[in-house]
């Protein structure tokens, strides 16, 4: 993250239009695709749940959705920071800005499901079938730029001929992609293995297990 | 500059933020590990295999009760 951080600032080079505040755009950027890969591996791993009921499948999902809200809430936060001094306004509902807030509202419900439902298997389903559906939205995020006009900028990367980025910004995003995958799977790991503990407590509490047995 | 600074001061407020939304987490499961004590080991052990023989029957019951027929009381 310091290197990232120092591509950011003194690496990358100033951009001739926005200047400085286009630094924004690394860690923007990168917020967003590791929360579109944590959606995706929502999906898989409630897809892998329903199939095999192993619950560890379940802490997976449950990881992953909550380290993907936290990078949602990272991208739609340094969005609009970035959008009142480029547009004038914090907030448009044009395609994407919407197709975004709803992705991050979707899993804040999931979170919040999970925190309704009382029995475990009940709760991985139903959070499953959700996690599973919340993830169509991704793609509608994604294309949402190429699909409609919208207030967000056409996309820089594989967005036609004339989109692109100077070498070493792209040196930059590399580098902040790669502290973001690592950063991600760290939260992931973590989360997961609070997710297993969390588990067997409640188990436990729900058996009436004696203290100290 | 000073939107620069405000976009990532919002970005490592919300990581520190939820770091320590997990080191908490992580301290309350402790203590509730010290109160199982000696028993968390087994305890564990024994909530996968209550689930797996749980999933076993349900499986088993699934499998046999494909013909319609109902068990137990209405």
């Amino acid at each position: 993250m310091t290197v990232a951080l120092w591509a950011v600032f003194f690496y990358a080079p100033t951009e001739r239009t926005m200047g400085d505040l286009q630094r924004l755009f690394y860690f923007h950027l990168s917020s967003w695709w590791l929360a579109f890969a944590a959606f995706l591996l929502v999906a898989g791993a409630s897809v892998c749940w329903l199939r095999t009921r192993k619950p560890g499948w379940d802490d997976a999902a449950l990881a992953a959705a909550e380290v993907g809200v936290l990078f949602t809430t990272a991208g739609l936060l340094m969005g609009t920071i970035w959008a009142k001094p480029a547009w004038g306004i914090w907030w448009t509902w044009d395609a994407r800005l919407t197709t975004a807030f709803v992705l991050w509202l979707i899993y804040a419900g999931y979170l919040m499901l999970r925190g309704y439902v009382d029995d475990p298997t009940r709760r991985a389903n139903l959070a499953a079938v959700l996690g599973i559906l919340g993830a169509a939205d991704v793609p509608l995020v994604y294309f949402s730029i190429r699909w409609w006009r919208t207030q967000h900028p056409a996309p820089v990367i594989m967005g036609g001929p004339d989109s692109g980025l100077h070498p070493d910004m792209w040196i930059t995003l590399g580098i902040c992609l790669a502290a973001f995958t690592v950063l991600f799977f760290w939260l992931f790991g973590w989360r997961r293995e609070l997710a297993r503990d969390e588990r067997v407590v409640e188990a436990l509490r729900q058996r009436g297990f004696a203290e100290g047995s | 500059m000073a939107y620069l600074v405000a976009g990532y001061a919002a970005f490592f407020l919300l990581l520190f933020g939820y770091l320590g939304r997990l080191a908490l987490l992580g301290r309350r499961l402790a203590r509730e590990r010290a109160r199982f004590a000696g028993g968390w080991q087994s305890a564990q052990e024994r909530v996968w295999t209550d689930h797996s023989e749980r999933l076993a029957r349900e499986r088993a019951r699934l499998a046999g009760g494909g013909s319609g027929t109902r068990s137990g009381p209405d």
